[in-house]
């Protein structure tokens, strides 16, 4: 069951650009996007997609592609903590800015000395680190993660080379050798002795 | 007794807001002013075994939070991080229900337990002992498999018990065991820290073991000229923070990794001395070839005629062979399910110790051989204890007389109570209840009716009116407990205490933190209860977990394993200890075979390194042919079929499918296809592909994706409403008895 892509990438887009004016000016009230009922203090809701093929980016990527380029290229973008491990799931427990209890599955010492020190006093962990770029604080502030470690370099490289994939059909038939080319020059390796008895297989 | 996401978010606020007053870390474990409690404990999911604490408040788990003090450095991956949500979930099964009038209808205990224990006792009256079987899991507790291992061994006297670790993990047991004599890894996660070149094979690290993903990403940051070689026909995640992504041809591991040697011996980049000390060479099972045999042997294996099998790059073997045998530079291997779910795994495995061992890269920090693994005590508790149907705990084999009389002796059986001829793999098990052999089966915390390959036969075979099924599940319906004539309500994961022994063989203590759903119990008593039953209570008069870990501590004195010095209380106080681990006061070893460090190598050994598995003390480096996968494209069924995990699912997705953001995240399984496969077929994004093996056939929508190699259709293997194995192959490696879940030939169309 796939969710109404449309009407949810519109909404998350004004979601998204609540999101990215608010990062300085700190929690907005209710998001023009806001859909379905928000309690107590007005809030940024998301709707609810249920069960999902696909994750969050399978529309994020195109509805809030800021955000989506300034996560992929941080070290959650390459270590995968995905949207929902900061700002969980859809309906109403969707967190357009995520409470800072939401980090300690990680980043328990860090979140229990917010507020310790004269520097984090009434701060929470994005008044220092930019929304969804989370870069680091202290050194190369400049450079993303993505960038100081070469990411998706080799697989740059790999699609400017093109395919190295034979034809997908026909194949050699299973008892002969392997080599794709029969015109090949033959080598021992091309020509290895004979496809062991099957074992196990399926009568 | 549930949780509510918004119970969760509040404690979670009010624990972070208490947190700050004490010192991070160190004050962990204690009460909160609020009154959450922490505990320090392991997450339930992977092999990675990450160290948590978890949060509870009025009896019920609130929250956990990554242990800064364990090998985890304090991280967890999505999944970890929701756990306590998987503890309140809707369909957690709260009661016994025994099947009446072909309906599972709720019973007490006492009545569950007398008709399983009458079944059993019957099966085995009426037609022996190898009527009954036990099918049990890497996700266990080692006390729980030790007492079923010791249950159905000595008592019943069958050694039909087998576990799901047969299907992950069997590649990588008889690959360490052939080539270096013992079971489990050398190294340890620390290596990963001083690698300077990673080759991972087989192995989509950054969606199956996000932490340790994190900490090679970590190391190529920190770490200088860093390199990264992903081995995958699929362009994942993974391959991301590669320097070189070699994609190959479903099947053709073999040739490449023989390439690579070829390119190392042939440029002078292996270590001669090395190899002269510690390196033996064979073709088949025995050590009966040299090194001059080896060079002739992979002669053949130009990089151009490996490329022209592998259909990949010349140039990129060279290239990985190159980084991989630089000298004065680590290397590290890392793979999983890509090299062991294959029908030659087994050969695989050993090709990669192969590169090891004629470099020299091994034993040294950053120079390593390292099988990851998917289970949180697939080694601990299946692998290490001897779970399996060919095996005794701690690395004593059932054909074994010798080790058959040590565990009689240990166990306090009369001499010849152990049946010496081996019983079945788990495929061989399930065709044994399809051919009606098998009369009662008792499956535990695991999932065949899903996870099986070909598994429309074996759920068949399941479903036979004269097989009594007992299942011990902590959720129900599964796919396996809907097929079950007894359902058992078990203990989940903080609900019960025990261990759990993961990937770089450390063992680690889970703690009971709240008391169990329901009238769950844990499996641990719930197998007692069977003993007793059963008649066989002096063989397992347990109370507790902590008794028999006495036992077991005592079953693995003087092996390879040697862990006397993992008590109860260290397990208690410390974050994990890696084994061998002889005494109480000895830090635990982090890496084997390598003297001054492991204690099994003698202090004035000549040699920095030991191989004492083998009886030469030397390992082997094995003249292993290119063979193709059991099952090959052709013009009927032309592309490449595998499956796989994404991130957010584990596993049969029993545990993630009840997580709130999890549901929200490739919930259902998508086929990915390469753009201009996608083309061919006529399909497009999120329409639907029928795909057809010879086995069955399965509707999944699609994902047109660059991340498929052309001709390969990858589908995610978590969904209980479309089960990729339906199409998968149950051929198995001869030697693992390990299927080829990862390579089969299958045909598209638009559904």
């Amino acid at each position: 069951m796939r969710f109404t892509l449309a009407a949810l990438a519109a909404a998350a887009l004004l979601a998204g650009q609540a999101a990215s004016a608010s990062t300085s000016a700190g929690p907005r009230a209710t998001a023009p996007g806001d859909v379905g009922k928000a309690k107590g203090q007005a809030r940024a809701t998301h709707p609810d997609v249920g069960a999902a093929a696909g994750d969050c980016a399978s529309c994020h990527a195109s509805a809030t592609p800021e955000s989506y380029a300034a996560w992929r290229a941080s070290k959650h973008g390459l270590a995968l903590v995905k949207c929902l491990a900061c700002h969980g799931s859809t309906g109403k427990d969707f967190a357009r800015r995520p409470k800072p209890a939401r980090c300690i599955g990680c980043h328990g010492e860090q979140v229990a000395s917010l507020g310790a020190s004269s520097t984090t006093k009434g701060k929470d962990c994005f008044s220092c680190h930019a929304a969804h770029a989370l870069s680091p604080h202290v050194a190369r502030k400049d450079q993303t993660a993505a960038a100081r470690i070469g990411a998706d370099a080799a697989l740059e490289r790999e699609r400017e080379a093109g395919p190295v994939n034979g034809p997908a059909a026909p194949p050699p038939p299973a008892a002969t050798p392997p080599a794709p080319t029969p015109t090949s020059t033959p080598t021992a390796a091309s020509t290895p002795p004979p496809t062991p008895k099957p074992q196990g297989s399926t009568p | 007794m549930t949780v509510s996401r918004r119970d969760f978010l509040k404690t979670t606020a009010t624990v972070s807001a208490f947190s700050a007053l004490g010192a991070p870390g160190r004050a962990l474990a204690q009460a909160s002013n609020d009154g959450t409690a922490w505990t320090k404990s392991v997450c339930r999911y992977c092999g990675t075994g990450c160290g948590l604490y978890v949060g509870t408040r009025g009896g019920k788990v609130v929250a956990v939070k990554g242990d800064p003090e364990n090998h985890n450095a304090g991280f967890l991956c999505v999944k970890g991080m929701t756990l306590p949500q998987i503890m309140g979930a809707k369909d957690r099964c709260l009661h016994p229900l025994v099947k009446r009038n072909g309906k599972l209808v709720q019973a007490s205990w006492d009545e569950a337990m007398g008709l399983v224990a009458e079944k059993f006792h019957e099966a085995v009256e009426r037609f022996g002992p190898d009527a009954v079987a036990f099918y049990g899991s890497g996700q266990g507790l080692t006390e729980e498999t030790y007492v079923a291992n010791k249950l159905f061994k000595a008592g019943l006297r069958t050694n039909n018990i087998d576990g799901n670790p047969r299907l992950c993990m069997a590649g990588a047991v008889a690959g360490y065991l052939t080539t270096f004599g013992k079971d489990e890894p050398m190294g340890c996660y620390e290596d990963i820290d001083a690698a300077d070149v990673f080759f991972l094979i087989g192995s989509n690290t950054a969606e199956a073991h996000p932490v340790l993903f994190r900490r090679i990403l970590r190391r190529k940051e920190t770490g200088r000229n860093v390199k990264v070689i992903v081995a995958d026909p699929r362009r994942t995640p993974t391959s991301r923070i590669a320097d070189l992504h070699l994609s190959f041809r479903p099947g053709a591991d073999l040739a490449v990794m023989n390439a690579m040697a070829h390119v190392l011996v042939a440029e002078g980049l292996v270590d001669e001395q090395f190899i002269a000390d510690h390196a033996a060479f064979g073709e088949g099972t025995e050590p009966n070839r040299t090194l001059a045999e080896y060079r002739k042997f992979l002669e053949a294996y130009t990089p151009a005629a490996a490329a022209e099998m592998a259909l990949c790059r010349a140039d990129d073997i060279v290239k990985a062979a190159r980084w991989f045998g630089e000298k004065g530079r680590t290397a590290m291997s890392m793979w999983c399910m890509g090299l062991n779910q294959r029908t030659k795994g087994v050969w695989a495995n050993n090709l990669v110790h192969n590169l090891h061992l004629i470099t020299g890269k091994i034993g040294v920090p950053g120079s390593t051989s390292f099988s990851l693994t998917g289970q949180p005590n697939a080694c601990g508790g299946v692998r290490d204890g001897g779970a399996l149907s060919h095996t005794l705990p701690y690395g004593r084999l059932v054909a074994n007389e010798k080790h058959r009389a040590e565990m009689e002796k240990l166990w306090g059986v009369p001499a010849g109570t152990l049946a010496p001829k081996p019983g079945l793999a788990t495929v061989d098990l399930f065709r044994a209840v399809e051919e009606g052999k098998v009369k009662a089966l008792y499956v535990m915390c695991t999932n065949p009716g899903q996870s099986m390959p070909n598994v429309s036969r074996y759920r068949k075979a399941m479903a036979r009116d004269d097989l009594f099924m007992v299942v011990t599940e902590a959720f129900h319906p599964t796919r396996t407990s809907e097929l079950a004539d007894v359902v058992l309500p078990a203990a989940l994961w903080a609900e019960k205490e025990g261990v759990y022994g993961c990937a770089e063989r450390r063992y680690q203590l889970l703690p009971k933190s709240v008391e169990p759903a329901g009238e769950a119990r844990p499996d641990f008593d719930i197998l007692c209860d069977l003993a007793r039953r059963l008649g066989h209570e002096k063989l397992v008069p347990f109370r507790t977990p902590a008794e028999a870990w006495e036992e077991i501590v005592g079953c693995a004195k003087g092996t390879a394993y040697d862990f006397s010095g993992i008590t109860r209380a260290r397990l208690q106080k410390e974050h994990g200890v890696l084994w061998p681990c002889p005494t109480p006061d000895h830090p635990g070893t982090k890496r084997r075979y390598v003297r001054g460090e492991d204690p099994l190598v003698k202090a004035d050994h000549p040699k920095r390194i030991h191989f004492y598995g083998r009886p030469d003390g030397k390992a082997v480096v094995w003249l292993r042919p290119y063979r193709p996968a059991e099952e090959v494209i052709d013009a009927e069924y032309p592309y490449w079929y595998t499956t796989g995990r994404v991130l957010e699912q584990w596993h049969t997705s029993t545990m993630t499918g009840t997580v709130q953001e999890l549901r929200n995240a490739n919930r259902e399984a998508v086929a990915e296809l390469h753009p201009q496969d996608a083309a061919k077929v006529g399909v497009k994004d999120g329409d639907r592909l029928r795909i057809t093996s010879r086995r069955g056939q399965e509707t999944f929508p699609v994902r047109v994706t660059e991340t498929s190699r052309q001709g390969l259709v990858f589908v995610h293997m978590h969904d209980a409403a479309r089960m990729c194995n339906t199409l998968t192959i149950d051929a198995v490696d001869p030697v693992s008895r390990q299927p080829e879940f990862k390579i089969c030939a299958v045909k598209l169309e638009k559904a």
